[in-house]
């Protein structure tokens, strides 16, 4: 067992303020404190070498989790122990074996060479000048970067920075790397890089990664295990396929006719109908799938059909649609 | 190495500081302005005939001396910029990351020191010399090798003092989350303290006794007083030993400060 948390539960103590200018006043002489849950009593284990998504809104705690792992906060109660330590210690031999990368921090300098952040990185983890070269090269190589490290930082696109970052946490070999919102703010093709990067690295070094993302794709390519937070509280935890197969009684359908169909004329039994701007997306339960398919394809010529199982932004959205 | 590491955070910040060769040269404009608005000062005073018993013993000669070395050491013995940046960095969350590093932040803190009190140097000498140079016929020189490496030691000391307050200050970011009216106020207040804009002589004799129990004057009026000769031997010694304890006072408040401040942090996330 690589990473154990235990019934943690982590509380932030805030400021609340009265509204207007008269509670400004007053929250000059008296605050009143309040309490704020971000992670409420959660529990998981993960194995070396696994690829974790946590998926959840804005202020779901999956942040808090990823600070409470990386030791960076305290966990107010429960236990974490990662590769037998005790984040929150900080020790040195817990630091040299972690890496966090946050999408909104930067660890490089920003008026130097990548490589002199690189080099310095060398030193400061003690990492062998052999190693440190031959990593760097597989590393730039694969994100396509090589060409990029001895320019200024401040002169690199967001996607050349991200991933500069990536390669920074990287060179000391971590066996774990924790990422939040490794792709914030990136362009489509960045995206992707980077999405296909994390998947090949976890692939072939072994690298345990746990990451969150508002974007599913994100996720969804990288990891193969995904935790959904919700409201400080972890409400599944399984594979991906296992989330879909269990959210998912429902097949896909896409149908675009050669000729005008109206949405009354399709058949009944229909779960969900969504008139698109050239055709209709359709909800199907599985056991009437056979049955209104045959139907769908004997009302007229079909111009363009694509089945598919439900996507994990579907289930994404039927876990959370809810709230 | 533990040394060596910090040496190599000094290369990359002695890197990062040439970056802004310009800003050095900007910088040294605006602050040749101020030294030259207080030597008009000081030659107006004895233009007017006030006589130098009003002044403790101040011949021109010596104000002179004093205002041209004090204006110098209050520019390279205190790092301007490092009280707004730790503060933002504490704000900013940027600490997070040293926190991850397998190195100290305050000594982290002293590399940058390292190399930017060497680039000032650098950059600062020259121009001063020019400013002594030009006032050389009333500068007044001291002639004995001794008093240069006291003062080389009191300087070094002053630098370290001078950064150790600022770093105290800039922590109490973790409690107050803006520090930006504390340091407009602390700045002027400290360089008054430590005589950047008179000589403590000046000052009543209870009043700079009691100043010479602080650290501020270690920051500046201390190294050019050497210089000046303005203290015996024993008095030399006796300052020194009271600099040297509020080196150690100021090592364990910014050690546990700090310590507080992570956890506050820790605890909160800010």
């Amino acid at each position: 067992m690589q990473i154990k948390v235990e019934k943690v539960v982590k509380d932030y103590k805030i400021n609340s303020k009265e509204r207007g200018l008269r509670g400004s006043v007053k929250g000059l002489f008296s605050r009143e404190k309040k309490t704020i849950r971000a992670v409420n009593n959660i529990s998981f284990s993960i194995e070396e070498g696994e690829c974790v998504g946590f998926i959840g809104g804005n202020g779901a705690g999956k942040t808090t989790t990823i600070k409470m792992l990386s030791g960076l906060i305290y966990p107010s109660m429960g236990s974490i122990d990662v590769f037998n330590y005790n984040p929150a210690e900080r020790k040195k031999g817990f630091k040299k074996q972690i890496s966090l990368v946050m999408g909104n921090k930067s660890q490089l300098w920003w008026d130097l060479s990548a490589y002199e952040s690189f080099n310095l990185q060398r030193v400061l983890y003690d990492i062998p000048k052999a190693d440190f070269k031959k990593r760097m090269d597989m590393l730039t190589d694969s994100l396509n970067v090589a060409t990029l490290i001895e320019k200024p930082v401040r002169n690199l696109s967001l996607g050349e920075r991200m991933k500069m970052e990536l390669i920074v946490s990287l060179l000391y070999n971590p066996r774990v790397l924790f990422l939040d919102e490794p792709t914030i703010g990136l362009d489509l093709n960045s995206q992707k890089n980077i999405r296909k990067f994390l998947h090949e690295f976890n692939q072939e070094y072994n690298t345990t990664i746990l990451m969150t993302s508002h974007y599913l794709e994100d996720i969804e390519s990288v990891c193969d295990r995904l935790m959904f937070i919700q409201k400080g509280k972890l409400i599944h935890d399984g594979s991906k396929d296992e989330i879909i197969q269990k959210f998912s009684q429902d097949v896909r359908v896409f149908i675009r006719y050669k000729s005008n169909i109206d949405i009354k004329d399709l058949p009944n039994g229909i779960k969900s109908i969504k008139p698109m701007d050239d055709g209709f997306e359709l909800h199907i339960n599985k056991e009437e799938y056979n049955g209104i398919i045959r139907m769908l394809l004997n009302m007229g010529d079909i111009d363009k059909i694509d089945i598919g199982g439900m996507s994990l932004e579907h289930v994404v959205e039927k876990i959370y649609g809810g709230e | 190495m533990q040394i060596s590491k910090y040496v190599s955070i000094m290369k990359v910040s002695m890197q990062d500081n040439l970056e802004y060769r310009f800003n050095f040269f900007t910088t040294f404009i605006f602050m040749i302005a101020p030294l030259a608005v207080h030597i008009c000062l000081w030659s107006t005073v004895y233009g007017v005939g006030v006589s130098k018993e009003n002044l403790s013993n101040y011949s021109y000669q010596m104000m002179l001396t004093y205002t041209i070395l004090g204006h110098c050491l209050d520019k390279f013995t205190g790092d301007v910029n490092l009280q707004l940046r730790v503060s933002s960095e504490i704000r900013d969350g940027v600490i997070s990351k040293y926190l991850l590093l397998p190195v100290s932040y305050f000594n982290t803190n002293v590399s940058y020191l390292i190399t930017n009190r060497l680039v000032y140097f650098v950059t600062l000498i020259v121009p001063y010399l020019a400013v002594i140079f030009c006032f050389r016929s009333q500068f007044m020189f001291n002639t004995e090798p001794l008093y240069y490496l006291v003062f080389i030691v009191a300087i070094l000391m002053a630098i370290f003092i001078s950064f150790m307050v600022n770093h105290l200050i800039a922590l109490a970011t973790f409690w107050l989350k803006d520090v930006t009216s504390l340091y407009v106020f602390t700045q002027s207040t400290f360089s008054f303290l430590a005589g950047g804009y008179f000589t403590l002589d000046l000052l009543p004799a209870w009043a700079f006794n009691l100043l010479m129990h602080t650290p501020f004057p270690y920051i500046l009026y201390f190294p050019v007083a050497i210089y000046m000769k303005k203290m015996n031997p024993g008095q030399i010694q006796h300052y020194g030993l009271i600099a040297c304890i509020w080196i150690v006072i100021l090592l364990v408040l910014n050690a546990i400060v700090w310590k507080r401040g992570v956890k506050r942090y820790s605890a909160d996330g800010m």
